[in-house]
């Protein structure tokens, strides 16, 4: 038998002078939920105290004021100016390299990482100048985007054929928001150690903060509300998830706030942060599941066309589904003449049960629509 | 969806049994031409139908429509249980060939309960292949009363009044085309330019004329006939006269025709196309208001206008129960109530109250039919459908497209006719 006091035995003989074991395991926490159950054992794991040195590599994200602070504004806001005019004009061209060197100048990380500091901390006067700088920054962005789309965007964007650059980021989805999360709890564990820092870009580019920005920018000028919206939520979906995310790992790793109830604080800012991921998370589960479902017509497109000739090719598949109904535009090339389109189209409604337009383009010259209902 | 809808239907009614003894697994596929937005408001009366009897429909719409049908019907396996023909030339050869079935007496009573006689193609007491459904007016042009008004242009009255006009539009803003025009439309790729030759032939050359042309007494080497073509080759499809020219013409679908006219900055002032080219407005157009339509104006201004219109016809090619039961559904007020509601829909239906069951603006359409002007059926439709729904598309095409002459377009024709005729003596 290990030489223990029984729990039940304390209470009968109370120790006033006792100072609380902290090793002791309580077993109240046999009580908890697993998760409960999960972060005691990981509170324990990883409880370390910070060194002075990760608290200054965080402490120095930005200046605290007077002429350096200044200095980093002016410097920050140029930055940002460069890469939304890269990434607006690498979006345009639709190139993904050129894109890919704008999130390299993008200097949003500093402050959304310094806001997520701040939360864990809880020092709310840095919190707020974070997230000031994270607003100035995001219109600048937008700002740019736009403008570059005004003088540049309608000579080479047809607004019904917009990039692919653009479009993957008007469509964000719950792999977006877990993307986010990952690449945030990377941040908060790079963050204070300077060692690491090398790693620091490669989380600039995992979790993209400019190119959002200037494509919403981008489609806001060429007056495709819906688009930019959704390019927005894919940046506050981003900046929600960095900021969660980067302060849960600074949490882990030690970083607390200093004040006398630092605890409960932490745990408020963590739960709003927390909550504000929950809120972003219901319009990406709503594309997610579209995503889903346009996963599923393309699979149910793709066997009714085996079905329908099975010596045709597709080409090209174009297909969504939308209020029970798809739309589906396909290019198919095949030998001789096709089959009677209609027979397609009750194919593909006989796998995807819900009423179907078809436009099938058959050798790139011979259109045929039909519509099931 | 109305699969889950009958199946969410008979958990609430405890049981589909009770109400639908006679329920099946069939599915009644019914092919036609409606396509997207008219594919749905045609399908807005079947839920009632499927719920009420739990039999299943399926409605198939094609660009092909002709081809297609053609097709299945020859193929003898694949004929669909109902379809809706836009040819009345297409329906008597259909019946000629023995591939229609006679309506029942439920539905032939519902058609001669609900449609005048001179319309139902068959004497009292023998059997009837065809009902009525959709009617349309070809003859309509459509226009934005703002546009007219903000550039000083007025409404002609007569044709020659019509081309000033144009002359008129192409002089005054040459970002403003005078014609919304445009015809691809698969097989049937044709159709929207033998529409605005018909309606030039019955006003300059009359309805006698017209009615020996369509009946192929009159061929198309006519002196009237040629006048009509050429009328309509330097009013619209001459240079400068359409939106986005000949490509354009040649290459957009019928259907998107008319967008220049609703675009931010207007390409077309004009836009001649059937009443049912009102379900291809913009969401939200308001007709009267957005965009209005005047008659294509005849010769002699102080008379009204003639009218070309057009006539869906509801066909059968099965015999079962459940397909008669259908079809006397479909033929009935309650078959078209749904998208007369929804507006784009009238008929010759003779039972249903005016101010009711359509829309204002297929209430004006109803009104034109009734106000004693001439007006005759869509001329390529009642030709034989070998001629006027097949070569007559193909070849005005070649010849706006300029593969053909005039001189060669004609001639093609009228050797099509000669043929017809020696195969049947």
């Amino acid at each position: 038998m290990p030489d223990r006091a029984d729990p039940h035995d304390e209470v009968l003989q109370p120790q006033p002078d006792a100072v609380p074991e902290p090793t002791a395991p309580d077993p109240a926490a046999n009580r908890l939920t697993p998760i409960g159950t999960f972060t005691a054992w990981l509170r324990e794991a990883v409880k370390r105290e910070p060194s002075e040195e990760e608290h200054d590599a965080i402490d120095e994200l930005i200046p605290q004021g007077g002429p350096e602070f200044v200095e980093y504004v002016v410097r920050f806001s140029l930055l940002i100016v460069m890469s939304a005019a890269i990434a607006a004009f690498g979006l345009l061209a639709d190139s993904a390299a050129v894109v890919i060197g704008a999130m390299l100048v993008a200097p949003l990380m500093t402050p959304i990482t310094a806001a997520a500091a701040a939360t864990v901390t809880a020092r709310n006067s840095r919190l707020w100048r974070a997230l000031a700088i994270v607003a100035w920054g995001t219109m600048l962005a937008i700002a740019v985007g736009w403008v570059i789309s005004l003088i540049a965007g309608g000579s080479v964007v047809d607004p019904r054929e917009i990039p692919g650059e653009v479009r993957a980021r008007t469509f964000p989805t719950l792999l977006d928001l877990g993307v986010a999360i990952a690449a945030g709890a990377a941040a908060g564990y790079i963050l204070p150690r300077r060692s690491t820092s090398g790693a620091l870009p490669g989380v600039g580019i995992a979790v993209a903060l400019v190119p959002p920005l200037a494509t919403v920018g981008i489609t806001a000028q060429l007056g495709l509300s819906t688009d930019a919206r959704n390019a927005f939520l894919l940046f506050v979906t981003n900046l929600a998830a960095i900021i969660f995310s980067a302060g849960a790992a600074l949490a882990l790793t030690g970083f607390r706030p200093n004040q006398f109830e630092g605890t409960r604080a932490l745990r408020a800012r963590m739960v709003i942060t927390l909550l504000t991921v929950a809120v972003v998370a219901i319009p990406l589960t709503f594309h997610t599941r579209t995503t889903l479902e346009d996963l599923r017509l393309r699979r149910a497109v793709s066997d009714a066309v085996t079905a329908w000739d099975s010596e045709v090719r597709i080409v090209e598949l174009d297909a969504d589904a939308y209020d029970n109904r798809a739309r589906v535009e396909l290019l198919i090339v095949g030998r001789g003449d096709p089959l009677p389109a209609w027979q397609l189209a009750e194919e593909i409604q006989d796998r995807f049960d819900a009423a179907v337009d078809l436009r099938l383009l058959y050798q790139r010259d011979e259109l045929y629509t039909v519509s099931v209902r | 969806m109305r699969r889950a809808l009958l199946a969410a239907a008979c958990l609430i009614a405890v049981g589909c049994s009770g109400g639908n003894d006679d329920a099946t697994d069939r599915v009644i596929d019914i092919f036609g031409p409606y396509r997207t937005g008219e594919a749905d408001d045609f399908v807005a009366a079947l839920p009632q139908f499927e719920l009420d009897t739990g039999i299943r429909v399926r409605y198939t719409g094609s660009a092909d429509f002709v081809r297609d049908l053609n097709q299945r019907v020859e193929s003898g396996v694949s004929a669909p249980d109902i379809a809706i023909v836009p040819q009345p030339g297409l329906v008597d050869e259909l019946a000629g060939d023995g591939r229609l079935v006679a309506f029942d007496d439920a539905t032939t009573a519902v058609v001669r309960e609900n449609y005048p006689a001179d319309l139902i193609d068959s004497a009292a007491g023998a059997s009837l292949y065809a009902a009525p459904f959709r009617a349309s007016i070809k003859s309509l042009v459509w226009y934005r009363p703002s546009m007219f008004e903000e550039q000083g242009w007025e409404v002609p009255s007569t044709l020659d009044e019509l081309s000033e006009l144009v002359e008129q539009i192409e002089a005054d803003d040459g970002a403003i085309a005078p014609w919304c025009f445009a015809m691809e439309s698969g097989s049937a790729t044709g159709w929207a330019a033998t529409d605005w030759v018909e309606d030039l032939v019955l006003r300059q050359a009359g309805p006698d004329v017209y009615d020996e042309w369509a009946a192929g007494d009159r061929g198309f080497d006519d002196p009237a006939i040629r006048t009509a073509l050429t009328t309509f080759d330097e009013l619209v499809i001459s240079e400068g006269r359409t939106a986005g020219g000949l490509r354009n013409i040649l290459q957009t679908e019928v259907s998107r025709a008319g967008e220049p006219l609703f675009a931010d900055e207007p390409g077309c002032a004009m836009y001649k196309q059937a009443s049912f080219a009102e379900s291809w407005f913009p969401d939200g157009t308001a007709v009267g208001d957005d965009v209005d339509f005047f008659v294509l104006p005849g010769t002699d201004g102080d008379e009204p206008a003639p009218l070309v219109a057009a006539g869906d016809s509801l066909v059968q090619f099965s015999d079962d129960p459940e397909v008669h039961r259908l079809m006397a559904h479909l033929v009935s007020p309650d078959g078209s109530r749904r998208w007369a509601g929804r507006g784009g829909f009238y008929s010759a239906l003779t039972t249903v109250d005016l101010d009711t069951y359509y829309t204002d603006t297929d209430r004006q359409f109803a009104e034109l039919f009734r106000d004693g002007r001439e007006a005759r059926f869509d001329a390529s439709d009642v030709m034989p459908s070998s001629i006027g729904s097949d070569l007559l598309w193909r070849e005005i095409t070649s010849w706006i497209s300029g593969t053909t002459t005039l001189d060669e377009f004609v001639a093609i024709m009228d050797a099509a006719y000669a043929d017809a005729d020696a195969d049947q003596s």
